[in-house]
């Protein structure tokens, strides 16, 4: 059995598309966070909150009424941030020569690195011990945004906050 | 089965992809409002150190561990950590 037919059977993932799926997967999932974030944000301004109370005066009891949204009330959604990750994988890993037709396969040596994570699978098939696989740790972290960006960021909401309210 | 291969071609090989894969999710990634990166990776690779006309590596799976048995297997511990200040790893 070649060492192509192997990989394909094991759905083995070039290492560079491990990382990269890795890294996508983290934005996308803090996209998402941030989406129901903002979506929290214009729920909580169509909330109406209304507290109504009696002000007691020496010889009177006046009813007052405080109204507004409940954002206006400092109520406000959670937001969850991914401060850092770790993916710990057991593998296997391989080398494979590349040839011209495998044109996805980029890899400055002419070979590239595929791995197969070690499961029950793998491991009663070929009777291999997990204990024996290689192993992987990849700590994933935010990336500050560039300072221009943030530079940028910073004159627009100056340019674009609502002017102060007149008394 | 894998043939075996130099270190240089090993490690050359490993930081090549790390950082090609860190390339490519930053570039896929430029238009979203958050980012993320690698700031170190930990390999450690099983396998034999064979010598040839040079020591070279095969590293570990199903087929090399039957054929050479899977006792006093080596081990290649590598950290890559990102240059400060540089997206890449």
């Amino acid at each position: 059995m070649s060492a192509l037919s192997i990989g394909t059977e094991l759905a083995s993932v070039p290492f560079d598309q491990m990382i990269r799926n890795l890294l996508l997967a983290m934005v996308a999932a803090q996209n998402d966070a941030n989406s129901s974030f903002i979506a929290g944000v214009e729920d909580l301004v169509d909330t109406p909150v209304s507290l109504k109370y009696k002000k007691t005066s020496d010889n009177s009891n006046e009813e007052k009424e405080l109204s507004g949204n409940a954002l206006a009330f400092g109520i406000l959604p959670t937001l969850l941030q991914i401060q850092s990750g770790t993916i710990q994988i057991k593998m296997v890993i391989t080398m494979q020569r590349t040839t011209e037709a495998s044109v996805n396969v980029k890899a400055k040596g002419g070979w590239a690195f595929f791995s197969a994570s070690v499961d029950a699978k793998y491991s009663s098939k070929y009777s291999y011990s997990v204990e024996a696989s290689s192993f992987i740790e990849i700590k994933v972290a935010p990336a500050p945004p560039p300072e221009p960006l943030m530079k940028a960021i910073d004159k627009i909401v100056q340019d674009t906050a609502p002017p102060p309210e007149s008394t | 089965m894998t043939s075996p291969f130099t270190f240089f071609s090993i490690i050359s090989e490993f930081l090549y992809e790390a950082n090609e894969g860190l390339d490519q999710a930053t570039q896929a990634s430029k238009d979203q409002p958050v980012a993320f990166t690698i700031p170190q990776i930990e390999i450690e690779l099983n396998g034999k150190v064979i010598r040839d006309e040079e020591l070279e590596m095969v590293p570990s799976n199903a087929f090399e561990s039957n054929y050479y048995g899977d006792k006093g297997e080596s081990k290649l511990k590598l950290t890559f950590k990102l240059v400060p200040g540089e997206q890449n790893v």
